[in-house]
């Protein structure tokens, strides 16, 4: 299965908040992808995320 | 996701061999593998592994010492000097696009019969778009993302030892295998980077006011604290269910093993001692008054043929008419004595007729004593000819009444014999079980009290960390130049909670599926519904079934039963797995009764419809009866025979028709 | 010449063993060991004269008819004729020469460690015998 549980994607669209909801799912994607890692570079990711969603430079 | 086949190329004892699985339409979706005991069923399902993941799970230590490859192979490409192993296989995931995974490793033989190997490589041909499209790059994670490694928990099954799903060890495997496959483990991932990030954002910025910079220490403080109790919480947890456990092993040792009626027992015990005592004395009577009798008739035993002897002597003299004498001698000293002789003539002494008379007299005398002699002897004869005969009678007669008041006795000695170990034995084991119940038990409430203490300050931890974290909030508010801190803060926060409610709704909805599908499955198939109530599942994946008198029944189930809650178990998890993979089952049907066995056979169809299941069955479960019950639902039939040599074994798979 | 009042044996002592083993003839009567060496001596034809000075074993007035029987039809047919009946001493004689002999084989048959078996022994030659 190339793709999350749906189950988790369904309660992402419950999230109101679009922002929210797409930061939450770009984030599960992306530990999705690492998934085998023991170490990932989530620091950056994270951080590139989240200036995305607030807007942030 | 379903396999189409399975091709062998010098793997093990499957030196060419190819296997097509039967396709899930039309109802016919079981595939049957039979084969006898060691013939290596099980390495197929290593074969797939191998092919998958480049390792065997389940491989015996005689395995392990050969190689992977064939020897025969091996032996019969001395002069190349290698190998291949090849295993490919052929699957169609859920939208009927094809995947073809080959793995291929070479092996190496020197003259000296030294083996060496590759690495083996991995070629995946993926059907994207209608193209065969090679993956060439991170390709084991592309397989594990479609066939996660430990699909043991959720496609292969051991029917030998579905048993491991009912213990503490088998539960956490299905527990970690439900959270990866759920996905359970990568919001875990999410949470745990999410709160790192969120406390490395405050630690980082060293811009902070003093006031927001102690607030910020005595969260991480009281965050730090709140940890170390919830790791001493998971401890005591875990503490508990093992006397829990213990507790409930106990109660059902305890059940198997009532406690004896004391007072019951010891009077019986009185009782069979007084039995006892007076069987002793009947069978010495009984010996004695043999004894008696034996000495008796022992001498006239021994003489009885001197016996049959006098009874001859008298029995001629009788013929002869010697005996009774006819003339007695006091008649004839009556004659004369009276000088008168029976004719009538005058008896004188005068002529010879008185000496005749006379020399009678001493001739009859004799004859009349001996006579006489013989005929007191007479009775005593008969008597004792008699009671010789009556020997063997009663001979046997007291052998029998012996061997029937021995066996008595006999019967008896272990009776009390029982009774005595039931007395001194359990008494002391009972005492010992109560006494481990209750220490458990004691134990178990101090547990219990500290944990719920423990939950209480974890409780209280959390709500001051909360108003803390407000506090904080409010603090950096107070500052415009806090304003971006404060939102990513914010966001981290909310995305935090958000996270953490999906991944408690997801945990429950989980569990909760698995459990109802397990319990619908299991009311299904059980033959004796009403003798259960319910089926529960707990946070660590423990099952429990529990009894209509609401007692844990599950260390009761019969070897049948178990066998319906694991397949119902298995069902269940291959369903909620979301990844619609076939089932492999290895002798579902091995350690049943028949009867058990047929029922089971009837209702697998039932439970598995819509999967692609292969069963790896030995000859002596697939009965022809079973094979009836499942007919229908075959779509694939094969027969796995092995072939030993002196260099190695082959194994061939033939279909049935 | 004085009548024959009693029975007599070579040996007291044997008698006495016989009595004092625990088994089979213990604490029995001197007639009734006699009758039964007198028996087992005869069914195996063995005699044995007196070597030693006679000592008094029982008065002829403790044996039963029965035992009185048993030695004359001892006498009769080692006699082959019971005319031997007329000669009281020489019947008591023949009885005491085959308990002389008996005595010795009561001994070993007693004097066996199981006293239980010694019946189960006898009674099945017992039975063979009386056929």
């Amino acid at each position: 299965m190339d793709e999350i549980n749906p189950k988790i994607l369904d309660k992402l669209k419950e999230i109101k908040e679009n922002d929210m909801s797409g930061f939450l799912k770009d984030i599960i994607h992306f530990e999705f992808q690492n998934i085998d890692q023991d170490r990932t570079l989530f620091g950056e990711e994270y951080d590139k995320l989240i200036k995305k969603y607030l807007g942030i430079k | 996701m379903i396999f189409e086949y399975i091709s062998l190329k010098n793997y093990r004892q499957y030196k060419e061999a190819k296997l097509e699985f039967a396709l899930p339409n039309k109802g016919k979706n079981f595939t049957i593998l039979q084969a006898p005991n060691g013939v290596g069923k099980s390495n197929l399902f290593n074969a797939i592994n191998w092919c998958l993941y480049g390792k065997e799970l389940f491989i015996t230590k005689e395995e392990k010492r050969l190689p992977l490859v064939n020897t025969i192979s091996l032996k019969e490409n001395r002069k190349s000097e290698k190998c291949e192993v090849e295993i490919e296989l052929k699957m169609r995931d859920e939208e009927n696009k094809l995947m073809l995974i080959t793995r291929k490793q070479m092996f190496y033989i020197d003259r000296e019969g030294n083996i060496t190997r590759d690495s083996s490589n991995l070629t995946i041909v993926r059907e994207i778009n209608h193209n065969m499209v090679n993956i060439t790059s991170e390709q084991q994670e592309f397989i594990n993302r479609n066939i996660p490694e430990n699909i043991k928990e959720y496609f292969f099954f051991d029917g030998e030892r579905l048993d491991d799903y009912f213990k503490k060890e088998g539960a956490e495997s299905i527990k970690k295998a439900v959270y990866r496959i759920s996905h359970i483990e990568i919001l875990d991932r999410v949470i745990n980077h999410l709160d790192y990030k969120h406390k490395e954002i405050l630690r980082q910025n060293k811009d902070l006011t003093p006031a927001a910079e102690s607030i910020r220490l005595e969260i991480q403080a009281a965050e730090e604290g709140v940890v170390a109790i919830k790791k001493d919480l998971d401890e005591k947890k875990t503490s508990l269910s093992e006397a829990r456990l213990n507790i409930r092993e106990i109660q059902e040792k305890r059940k198997k093993n009532p406690v004896p009626n004391t007072k019951e027992l010891k009077e019986k015990r009185e009782e069979l001692d007084k039995s006892l005592e007076e069987y002793e004395k009947k069978i010495e009577e009984h010996k004695s008054e043999f004894s008696n009798y034996f000495k008796e008739i022992a001498p006239k035993i021994l003489l009885h043929e001197s016996f049959i002897n006098v009874k001859k002597i008298i029995e001629d003299k009788k013929k002869k008419k010697e005996m009774p004498p006819g003339i007695t001698k006091e008649y004839i000293d009556h004659l004369l004595k009276s000088g008168e002789c029976i004719c009538g003539r005058e008896i004188c002494s005068k002529d010879k007729s008185k000496d005749k008379i006379s020399d009678l007299l001493n001739i009859y005398a004799n004859l009349s004593d001996i006579g006489n002699y013989l005929v007191e002897m007479q009775g005593d004869t008969e008597s004792i000819l008699r009671q010789v005969k009556e020997f063997e009678k009663r001979y046997k007669d007291y052998e029998k009444r012996l061997k029937d008041l021995q066996m008595e006795f006999s019967t008896k000695s272990q009776e009390l014999k029982k009774i005595k170990d039931k007395l001194s034995g359990t008494d002391e084991s009972f005492a010992i079980l109560e006494e481990q119940q209750q220490d458990l038990e004691t134990a178990r409430d101090d547990m219990l009290l500290s944990i719920g203490k423990l939950e209480g300050n974890i409780k209280s931890g959390e709500d001051f960390i909360k108003i803390r974290n407000k506090d904080l909030n409010d603090e950096l508010s107070k500052e415009k130049r806090f304003a971006v801190l404060k939102s990513k803060l914010d966001f981290y926060s909310k995305a935090l909670e958000k996270a953490t409610n999906i991944k408690e709704a997801i945990m429950k909805e989980t569990k909760m599926e698995i459990e109802d599908k397990t319990k619908k499955q299991f009311f299904n198939l059980i033959w004796n519904p009403t003798s259960f109530r319910d089926i529960k599942i707990d946070d660590d994946y423990n099952l429990s079934v529990i009894h209509k008198s609401g007692l844990e029944s599950i260390g009761s189930l019969s070897a049948g039963q178990r066998q319906v809650l694991a397949l119902s178990f298995i069902a269940a998890l291959n369903s909620v797995s979301g990844f619609k993979l076939p089932i492999i089952i290895d002798t579902p049907l091995g350690r049943i009764s028949k009867e058990t066995r047929l029922n089971i056979a009837s209702k697998l169809p039932e439970f598995l419809e819509d999967k692609q299941v292969t069963l790896l069955v030995t000859d002596e479960e697939y009965t022809d009866e079973v094979r009836k019950k499942l007919g229908k639902n075959v779509g694939k039939e094969y027969e796995i025979s092995l072939k030993e040599h002196d260099d190695g074994a082959i194994a061939t798979i033939k279909e049935k028709k | 010449m004085s009548k024959r009042d009693r029975i007599f044996c070579e040996s007291l002592k044997d008698y006495q063993m016989i009595k004092d083993e625990p088994g089979l003839f213990y604490k029995e009567e001197n007639a009734s060991i006699f009758i039964m060496a007198m028996a087992l001596a005869f069914q195996k034809g063995l005699k044995s004269p007196f070597k030693k000075a006679k000592e008094g074993l029982a008065r002829l007035t403790y044996l039963s008819e029965e035992q009185i029987s048993m030695i004359k039809s001892v006498a009769i047919m080692d006699a082959q004729d019971p005319q031997v009946l007329l000669d009281e001493d020489k019947v008591y004689l023949i009885a005491e020469e085959y308990a002389n002999a008996g005595i010795k084989l009561l001994k070993s048959l007693i004097l066996t460690p199981d006293p239980g078996s010694v019946i189960k022994k006898l009674a099945t030659e017992f039975i063979e015998l009386i056929g």
